[in-house]
């Protein structure tokens, strides 16, 4: 599992990333179990960058916590298969996660100021990924940190390396996160929210910064966020998932120019925008988000979809294809939105 | 509601500023003062929709508050309707205060968990000593049915709530004294996407309804541009421009009025989108000892000699916009100066030469 620099990167071959099947998971609360992810699949190609896009509760962040064995002790993985590169991660033992996490698979969380050590120098959180995995010695490893804080942007790194993450900003302590996450060179990346705290100004500089490293090192980015300007500026490809599951997915272009899904096409239309003719008011989803709780049998949006009709109360209704797209495409949901109008 | 001279502002704003003593970290230190306001004018005509933009530590939230009353300015003067805000007293501050309300940012934090809905929406009505119990009751049934609540809500608590229907909540207790001036700080930003759009149409319809004059404190300008009237962008404690949603929007004239709107990422995969390449380096400094000259210099691309020494006036442009920058243009929005020239090049603009302006000269 250890490799030693240098780097070998042409092996990053024609083989998915990672591979997700069926996976479901539940957290037990004192109300009840909440399914937060129901059935959920989505393969990602090497180098590819991959949006999940949802709202509070739609599981996207259980999703991310799923995929790198960081779960909380009240949640599970109740089904379904995690494969990264060959490598199952559902059920690995503790060993085999952290062999995998950092090296394979890396995370960046929305919020910096909890995620990095704030006892422990950026500098050493830096090279700790490098000297566990690739068996970095210590001298090279500083050496190595203090490129890598130059690559991410941060300004002055020598004298960087030895602060704390309280002496940093919010935007720079992001970037210093980015770089502990992609110290060791991981295939896929996670980056759930990575830019909602943020301030616009530096949200850009962040984005930015996270599509240079990814077309440098290859690596595929899983981008997890509600805001759908991020999407649209940064991914190849979108999933759209609510209340546990995905409810559209397809290439960026296509879920934008032409949504299948009602929920989809609420978010859109709801959205405030700049580009929008002035005057022209947001047209709002009725109702609020699933918590989670309650069983659905049917179509869990169909509470709050104008298209909604009796047979979206009886079944979920599976992903497929949609009609007239390309071959990727795919929407739950049995009305055509293009044709059916609203059923209210 | 309103009152005797419709013609003066409702709210005249002059020369703010609200600043903070850091605690010392040592006896032998003196306590540093955060600026969090320093100096900042405007007003409020009956029926404006305000909106203050910025990102956060550029005061816009401190300033809401010194509006409201909530604290003392360092310096200028806030007057509502004529009345210094900070000089009020006993019966008139109470008068002050029922005409003067603010929505808060998060539904969560912003609602007694323990109180009934009924009786939060009814607390600042008895408070003020307004009406009869029953009276009140009746006035809860109104406010929960002008923002959209079951009238069974009054007897539930908040936790039954999902977010959106907690902010309704909140905006039907900041209706309930029938104010003149609400204080919106943030009032969609911890919501859902597919529920904000619910809250921002209400608010749009309340204060048409009510005729309302209302500041909204945002960071989202997208936000802003659905629901504001006139738009002012704050940077470091102080105003950088201000003008009608349609010339800010339309033609940005102060370069950090440009570089926030151009790092909005847009939700089109087509769209050419550079933001994160031609955006703002750097982060926004500290208020504690903010920068000479121009406060926005350092992340400015545009910035020259003048702006590291010389504090830019607020200029007021021919159609009324006032713009605090050297450089910006009139009628030339969007266009600098040429002398400007000073580290990079000002990218990207299509339409024609620029000539001196002179207002260097």
């Amino acid at each position: 599992m250890i490799e030693t620099q240098p780097e070998d990167l042409s092996d990053r071959g024609q083989a998915p990333a990672l591979v997700v099947q069926g996976l479901s998971t539940v957290y037990g609360t004192s109300y009840g179990h909440i399914r937060a992810v129901r059935d959920v699949s989505f393969q990602i190609e090497a180098g590819e960058a991959v949006g999940i896009v949802g709202e509070t509760g739609s599981g996207k962040t259980a999703i991310a916590l799923a995929l790198l064995g960081l779960l909380p002790r009240n949640g599970r993985i109740v089904g379904g298969e995690i494969s990264l590169g060959g490598v199952s991660l559902v059920n690995a033992s503790t060993k085999r996660l952290r062999q995998v996490r950092g090296r394979r698979i890396a995370m960046v969380f929305q919020d910096s100021m909890t995620s990095l050590d704030p006892l422990m120098p950026i500098g050493k959180q830096i090279a700790e990924g490098m000297a566990t995995h690739l068996g970095t010695s210590a001298g090279d490893a500083k050496q190595r940190a203090t490129e890598l804080l130059e690559e991410v942007g941060v300004p002055d790194p020598v004298t960087r390396l030895g602060q704390y993450p309280h002496q940093l900003s919010g935007g720079l302590r992001q970037r210093v996160a980015i770089a502990v996450a992609i110290a060791a060179n991981p295939d896929v990346l996670v980056a759930d929210e990575p830019t909602t705290a943020l301030d616009v100004t530096i949200q850009a500089q962040v984005l930015d910064l996270l599509e240079r490293e990814r077309q440098r090192r290859g690596m595929a980015l899983i981008l997890i966020t509600h805001d759908l300007g991020v999407v649209a500026s940064v991914t190849d490809r979108v999933i759209v998932m609510y209340a546990g599951r995905v409810v559209e997915a397809g290439p960026t272009e296509d879920i934008f120019r032409d949504p299948r899904h009602p929920y989809t096409l609420g978010l859109m239309n709801s959205m405030p925008r700049l580009d929008s003719p002035l005057g022209v008011r947001p047209a709002a989803i009725p109702g609020s988000p699933p918590t989670g709780y309650e069983a659905v049998a049917g179509c869990p949006f169909a509470p709050r979809c104008m298209w909604a009709r009796s047979a979206c109360l009886d079944e979920y209704p599976p992903l497929k294809h949609v009609a007239e797209a390309s071959g990727d495409h795919e929407a739950a949901c049995l009305v055509d939105v293009r044709t059916e109008g609203p059923s209210a | 509601m309103s009152t005797e001279n419709d013609a003066r502002p409702l709210l005249e704003v002059d020369d703010l500023a609200v600043t903070f003593e850091l605690a010392a970290r040592s006896w032998r230190w003196k306590p540093q003062v955060l600026r969090a306001v320093d100096g900042v004018s405007f007003e409020l005509r009956r029926g404006d929709s305000f909106a203050l933009v910025g990102e956060s530590g550029s005061g816009k939230t401190t300033t809401g508050r010194a509006l409201l009353g909530l604290y003392r300015p360092a310096r200028g003067s806030v007057r509502f309707d004529g009345a210094e805000v900070s000089k009020l007293k006993g019966a008139e501050l109470k008068r002050f205060r029922s005409r003067a309300q603010m929505i808060f940012q998060d539904p969560y934090a912003s609602l007694n968990p323990r109180m009934k809905v009924g009786a939060i929406i009814a607390e600042p009505l008895r408070a003020h000593g307004a009406g009869s119990a029953r009276q009140r009751r009746d006035r809860v049934q109104e406010m929960l049915e002008l923002v959209g609540l079951p009238p069974d809500a009054s007897n539930r608590f908040p936790y039954a709530f999902s977010g959106g229907q907690r902010q309704r909540v909140g905006i039907a207790r900041a209706l309930a004294l029938a104010p003149d001036f609400v204080v919106a700080d943030e009032p969609v930003s911890a919501l859902d996407v597919s529920v904000q759009a619910q809250i921002l149409n209400l608010l749009a319809d309340l204060r048409e309804e009510l005729s309302l004059t209302m500041l909204f404190i945002a960071h989202n300008l997208a936000v802003v541009r659905h629901i504001a009237t006139r738009v002012a962008v704050m940077y470091l404690g102080q105003l950088v421009e201000i003008g009608s949603r349609d010339e800010v929007f339309s033609s940005p004239a102060h370069p950090y009025t440009r570089a926030l709107l151009r790092a909005v990422p847009p939700p089109d995969p087509g769209a050419d989108w550079s933001g994160g390449k031609v955006s703002l380096r750097g982060d926004i400094p500290s208020p504690v000892s903010p920068p000479s000259g121009c406060r926005f210099h350092t992340r400015c691309p545009y910035a020259a000699e003048i702006c590291r020494t010389e504090v830019p006036e607020m200029r007021t442009f021919m159609s009324g916009r006032k713009v605090a920058c050297h450089f910006a243009v009139e009628g030339r929005a969007g266009e600098f100066a040429s002398r400007v020239a000073v580290g990079e090049a000002p990218d990207e603009r299509s339409h024609g030469g620029v000539e001196n302006r002179g207002i260097l000269s």
